[in-house]
């Protein structure tokens, strides 16, 4: 008795110091409610259990075609990825640093920003095809605008001591730029990096669900069609797990290259 | 050219912020003239707001005055004067995403100093603020006195003839500041800088200057000037001594009535400000 | 992950200020710095809770007596600078809709790619005259109205609950904001196999999404107030009650209405995203109808009218959170 209840105080003192323990039994105990529901509780057509969906990944992965569409969904998102960092980058210097044009375009892009940019998906599909462009190009306009913002406000919130202060010291104004600017601004640009990330999977993954003839899209559309939710989850399963890899990577960068302002 | 030998000469400046009418138009600094000589420690003194880092800035060619001339070494200041005029600002102004070295060593880069060059003189101003051990530490890993320790390195590391500290030590606290201000002077005795140096405290510019110039209230003007005639570097027992007590109760004197003046001016200027926000 | 501070072995309530809560840099409010005020969030993507970071950590300043000063400029070029910029706007627009007119009309694109602006006009206003959009409009903001209510209420009673002790806060926080990085819409197939083609998809989609934002927002908030303020409202011999009506409450409430608004956001995209996907009726299924019809001048005039009402929604919403923030 004493024995169990000694041991019971030491799990508990355990969980009490580890919230990531915790954390992973909050997970099991959802997973377990899952497993549960599944077998017992709901029809076999529309959830199947997450045991199930663990062990057959390896057959999301057999099905013929499924390599390949997920190797055309991450060509697409990286492509759409590189051109939105970049043309954010550039965009969001330009607007920056120049106060007429921030002024003057600076609302334009923050209105764009908030607009529902899934309203005019179909009209991408008829300027793009339904080829990877118009996943590109629709991933590119959803990832770009988070960049731009978040690069205009990391060049912005410089405190103008910063700049007086390398003024007085002689800076020329590449020397501004290179040596007080833009390190200034890198934390601000790999947080615009990790929201523009999340942008470029929304509109890509978007634009695929809605052509579904080729990549993830089509296999979704094809195994919910199947009524085969095992394949269903495993292959969404592997596209969340890789969405959060993806996150915390880029969360880690930022982190590092922001390490100067928490210390 | 250079017929005299101030280093800095002030003529009937005079700076205004915005236009006439306007609701945020204040006469900064009225006709101010000044001579600071070769070598010498100036403190300028005065209530809050009486232009006193208006002036500083104005001397190191961060602003232009609305009307008036300053002279630089006999050269008429345009602009900033990186290679005459080294500062010292009261806000932290060191670069976060830099170590104290780098910091150290960017105002050099920006001078175009050599590499070896810069390690050489980073390592002896270090050694000379006593930041040896922090050379690889962050900004924010510091106190706000070794910051300011560090900002005085970087201002020395540029080797200018002149140095411009806006209230450096004004956000500290008094300790800090009392073992900052004895060994600045301990410093600047070995370096022969002109100086002008703005503070708020009286013991500070008493301590610290050859001579303490004491601001009026808005719109300032020069009220007055005191000699302090004591060797640098000052000792800590200056402090105490009864010349030390005099001096301050003499500034004490001329500023009470300047303070009181200004705190009216700027709570006037807060209801009016409130006023027209609640409109 | 977003966790490492409380994988620390220290365990949290041992620690002096309720700091677990990341809180990363928030993307801009779209508010911010410029004339428009209308709301941030391309929602689906604000993968962030915005409380109020500011990006450098506060020390004990007073604000730079050069800086602003030695910046600031006659108002008189103020106001030009103004008008010049709201001309190149204005210039803008103009220009854009006149490569419009002439790419439709003069430089032969075709007519079933970009229609004729004046055509697309004409269509508007007849969906206007019409009323015929009442219908889809109808369902629309019904499926906003019941999503945004579920997360709002779901998201602040769970993100308080979990707010009230530093270790949920480390157990939990982590967790929904790895989830939070996840593009939920992937889901969107399992949830029109549970719930059908209809309002009832969308509603849980909706509802899914916008939760994140809010719980993560409201953990955020409850969960950064102040040690100092509540020591001093006990010390003044505060009780739970007003502890919470008087203190934290109103110190959170800046954050948890940053979540609110994001959550709305977020909830009218995804609905919006998903009539477009996959559903029987909704102004996003309207579009996606005539897009399959060709009929591109009429399809036109719906994106304007969709995106007029988002717009409209959202800068009430942010409006709304201003006037929150402001009380």
């Amino acid at each position: 008795m004493a024995m169990a209840a000694a041991r019971r105080r030491s799990l508990l003192h355990g969980l009490a110091r580890r919230p990531w323990l915790a954390r992973l039994l909050v997970i099991a105990a959802l997973l377990a409610l899952w497993e549960v529901a599944a077998r017992f509780l709901v029809d076999p057509l529309f959830l199947s259990p997450p045991s199930q969906v663990i062990m057959s990944l390896d057959k999301v992965f057999g099905t013929r075609g499924v390599p390949a569409a997920l190797q055309l969904t991450l060509f697409e998102l990286t492509v759409a990825f590189v051109l939105a960092v970049a043309i954010g980058l550039a965009l969001g210097l330009v607007i920056g640093l120049q106060p007429l044009i921030r002024r003057s375009f600076f609302p334009i892009v923050l209105l764009l920003y908030c607009m529902p940019q899934v309203t005019i998906l179909p009209l991408f599909i008829l300027f793009f095809g339904i080829g990877a462009a118009s996943k590109i190009a629709f991933g590119v306009t959803h990832g770009v605008f988070p960049v731009i913002v978040t690069v205009v406000a990391g060049v912005q919130n410089l405190k103008p001591i910063l700049l007086v202060s390398a003024r007085s010291m002689g800076a020329s104004r590449w020397q501004m730029f290179r040596y007080v600017i833009f390190p200034h601004m890198v934390p601000s640009f790999f947080a615009g990096m990790r929201l523009g990330m999340s942008g470029v999977l929304l509109g890509v993954l978007l634009a695929e669900l809605y052509v579904s003839v080729a990549g993830i899209g089509y296999f979704t559309t094809l195994f919910t069609q199947n009524f085969d939710p095992t394949k269903l989850l495993g292959l969404i399963g592997v596209l969340a797990a890789m969405a959060i890899v993806l996150n915390a990577v880029v969360r880690r960068a930022e982190n590092h290259f922001a390490r100067w302002r928490t210390e | 050219m250079a017929t005299s030998e101030a280093a800095i000469k002030v003529r009937d400046v005079f700076h205004r912020f915005g236009a006439e009418g306007e609701q945020r138009f204040v006469r900064a600094l009225a006709d101010t003239s000044l001579d600071v000589a070769e070598g010498e420690l100036l403190c300028l003194i005065g209530p809050s707001g009486c232009g006193k880092s208006t002036l500083l800035n104005i001397i190191g060619g961060l602003m232009t005055p609305s009307s008036g001339d300053v002279e630089v070494r006999g050269q008429p200041v345009r602009g900033p004067l990186p290679r005459d005029i080294a500062f010292v600002f009261q806000e932290n102004s060191l670069f976060p995403w830099n170590t104290v070295l780098e910091n150290i060593e960017l105002g050099m880069t920006f001078q175009g100093v050599s590499k070896s060059e810069r390690a050489a003189r980073a390592a002896e101003v270090l050694a000379a603020v006593g930041l040896k051990e922090f050379a690889h530490h962050y900004p924010a890993q510091l106190s706000g006195g070794m910051r300011q320790r560090a900002a005085l390195a970087r201002a020395l590391s540029l080797k200018t003839p002149i140095l411009l500290m806006d209230e450096p030590f004004g956000a500290l606290d008094e300790q800090t500041r009392m073992i900052l201000g004895e060994d600045l002077s301990v410093l600047l005795a070995q370096s022969r800088k002109t100086i002008v140096f703005v503070t708020h405290s009286l013991g500070e510019a008493v301590f610290l200057a050859d001579r303490v110039a004491v601001f009026s209230a808005r719109p300032g003007s020069i009220k007055q000037v005191i000699a302090v005639d004591e060797p640098h570097p000052r000792r800590p027992e200056f402090a105490t001594s009864a010349k030390f007590t005099a001096l301050r109760n003499q500034l004490y004197r001329l500023l009470h009535d300047e303070i009181r003046k200004a705190v009216q001016q700027s709570s006037a200027a807060d209801t009016a400000r409130a006023g027209t926000e609640r409109a | 992950m977003a966790g490492n501070e409380a994988d620390s072995p220290v365990p949290p309530r041992f620690r002096a200020k309720q700091s677990h809560v990341a809180a990363p840099p928030s993307p801009p409010s779209c508010a911010e710095g410029s004339g428009v005020e209308v709301v941030p969030g391309g929602a689906f993507e604000a993968n962030s809770p915005a409380p109020p970071a500011p990006p450098f950590p506060k020390k004990k300043e007073r604000a730079g007596a050069a800086a602003p000063q030695a910046i600031a400029l006659p108002r008189k070029q103020v106001s030009v600078e103004r008008a010049a910029s709201r001309l190149i706007q204005a210039g803008f627009l103009v220009g854009l809709v006149a490569v419009w007119y002439l790419a439709s009309t003069r430089w032969g694109v075709n007519r079933l790619l970009l229609p004729n602006p004046l055509a697309v006009y004409d269509n508007l206003l007849d969906i206007l005259r019409s009323g015929e959009f009442i219908d889809d409009l109808e369902t629309t903001l019904e499926e906003l109205a019941a999503a945004f209510a579920l997360s709002a209420t779901g998201g602040i009673t769970l993100g308080y609950l979990i707010s009230r002790s530093p270790y949920w806060i480390a157990v939990f926080e982590p967790l929904f904001a790895a989830i939070y990085s996840i593009p939920i819409i992937l889901f969107l197939p399992l949830f029109v196999l549970f719930f059908g083609l209809g309002p009832a998809s969308k509603i849980a989609l909706g509802a899914a999404i916008s939760f994140f934002p809010i719980v993560i927002n409201t953990i955020a908030g409850f969960g950064h107030v102040d040690r100092l303020f509540v020591m001093a409202a006990r010390s003044m011999g505060a009780s739970d009650y007003h502890l919470f009506r008087h203190v934290l409450l109103p110190a959170a409430s800046p954050v948890i209405l940053t979540g609110l608004r994001m959550g709305f956001t977020t909830a009218l995209l995804s609905i919006i995203g998903s009539e477009t996907l996959a559903s029987l009726a909704g102004l996003g299924h309207r579009i996606v109808h005539l897009a399959e019809a060709m009929e591109m001048a009429r399809m036109f005039a719906y994106i304007v009218f969709v995106i007029a009402i988002a717009v409209t929604l959202n800068t009430i919403v942010s409006r709304l959170e201003a006037r929150g923030k402001r009380d």
